[in-house]
């Protein structure tokens, strides 16, 4: 999972000592079939049946920046990961 | 060539200017595209993919409309509207599209005018309006192809920072795109109405876009 994360969404889960992978098992994040893509330029948007992810394209491929989203009323999604 | 280039040298030396322009627009843009993914923890892309992009597209078509929205505007506006004093103005009195015979069209045409002034019809009065005609719909194309380019940018920012994209109608009711329409109209008819007013009182000697230096405050239509 942390590989297909964006290097500051993967930092962003190293604290207290912890790596990205002994974290990130811990976080309600989807596993669920998806069920619509929208790119718009180097960004994406993925939903899936019980997640949103954000993504962006780097060098060597999309990468999630953003992960376990749910919307909000106004503003941002709040996402269990993000960059 | 020589020759070519001495008889067309204000729209060279104009094109010559606009690449100019371009490259640095390019250049500079690119530098800020790249410097806006790292802060939103995205990553750079090159001059070439910076080129093809939205961003690129947008930053373009949203001046390039309202240059040709102020051209449109101006052709249409000094067949009805004078501005006593300014050469950029008809004379009081002539406002409207005159006689034929004033302007050299259909019986009235010359053995130099354009083929379409002589015939008349249809043909002939689109002819008749083409200038105008050809920078309204230059205007409506790229005020089009800024409103397409303008959402993929703005969708591409939405996602960047963890937002739903808009649809077409959606971007175009928005406050981003009316925000860069209407900066871009503002200065445009800023600088207009600054042209027609200035001319009055204010003249550039040997310059067809001002009255003789020792022409009257008060002659209007009358250029150097």
């Amino acid at each position: 999972m942390c590989g297909a994360l964006a290097p500051d969404a993967a930092e962003s889960l190293e604290s207290g000592g912890k790596q990205c992978a002994a974290q990130v098992t811990g976080l309600d994040l989807g596993s669920g079939a998806i069920t619509g893509v929208q790119v718009w330029g180097e960004r994406a948007q993925a939903h899936l049946s019980d997640d949103t992810v954000f993504l962006a394209r780097f060098p060597g491929g999309w990468k999630v920046t953003a992960a376990g989203c749910e919307p909000q009323p106004k503003g941002p999604y709040d996402c269990e990961v993000e960059a | 060539m020589r020759r070519f280039v001495r008889d067309n040298s204000l729209t060279l030396f104009f094109l010559g200017i606009l690449l100019l322009a371009l490259v640095g627009q390019a250049l500079s843009g690119w530098h800020e595209y790249n410097n806006q993914a790292l802060v939103q923890s995205g990553a750079e892309i090159s001059l070439l993919r910076y080129l093809s992009s939205s961003q690129f597209g947008v930053d373009v078509a949203e001046n390039w409309q309202s240059e040709y929205l102020q051209f449109f505007l101006y052709i249409f506006m000094t067949v009805w509207l004078l501005q006593r004093g300014s050469p950029e103005s008809k004379s009081p009195g002539r406002a409207g599209e005159e006689s034929d015979q004033d302007q050299h069209v259909g019986r009235h045409a010359t053995g130099g005018s354009p083929r379409w002034a002589a015939i008349g019809g249809l043909r002939g009065a689109v002819f008749a309006r083409s200038l105008g005609l050809a920078m309204g719909l230059i205007f409506l194309a790229s005020w089009l192809a800024q409103s397409i380019a303008g959402r993929v940018a703005y969708n591409a920012e939405q996602l960047a920072d963890y937002q739903d994209p808009v649809s077409w109608t959606g971007y175009v009711t928005s406050a981003d795109f009316w925000n860069r329409t209407l900066q871009n109209w503002q200065s445009e008819f800023l600088a207009v109405a600054s042209m027609a007013a200035f001319s009055i009182y204010l003249r550039q000697r040997g310059s067809p876009e001002s009255k003789p230096v020792g022409t009257s405050h008060e002659a209007t239509g009358i250029e150097g």
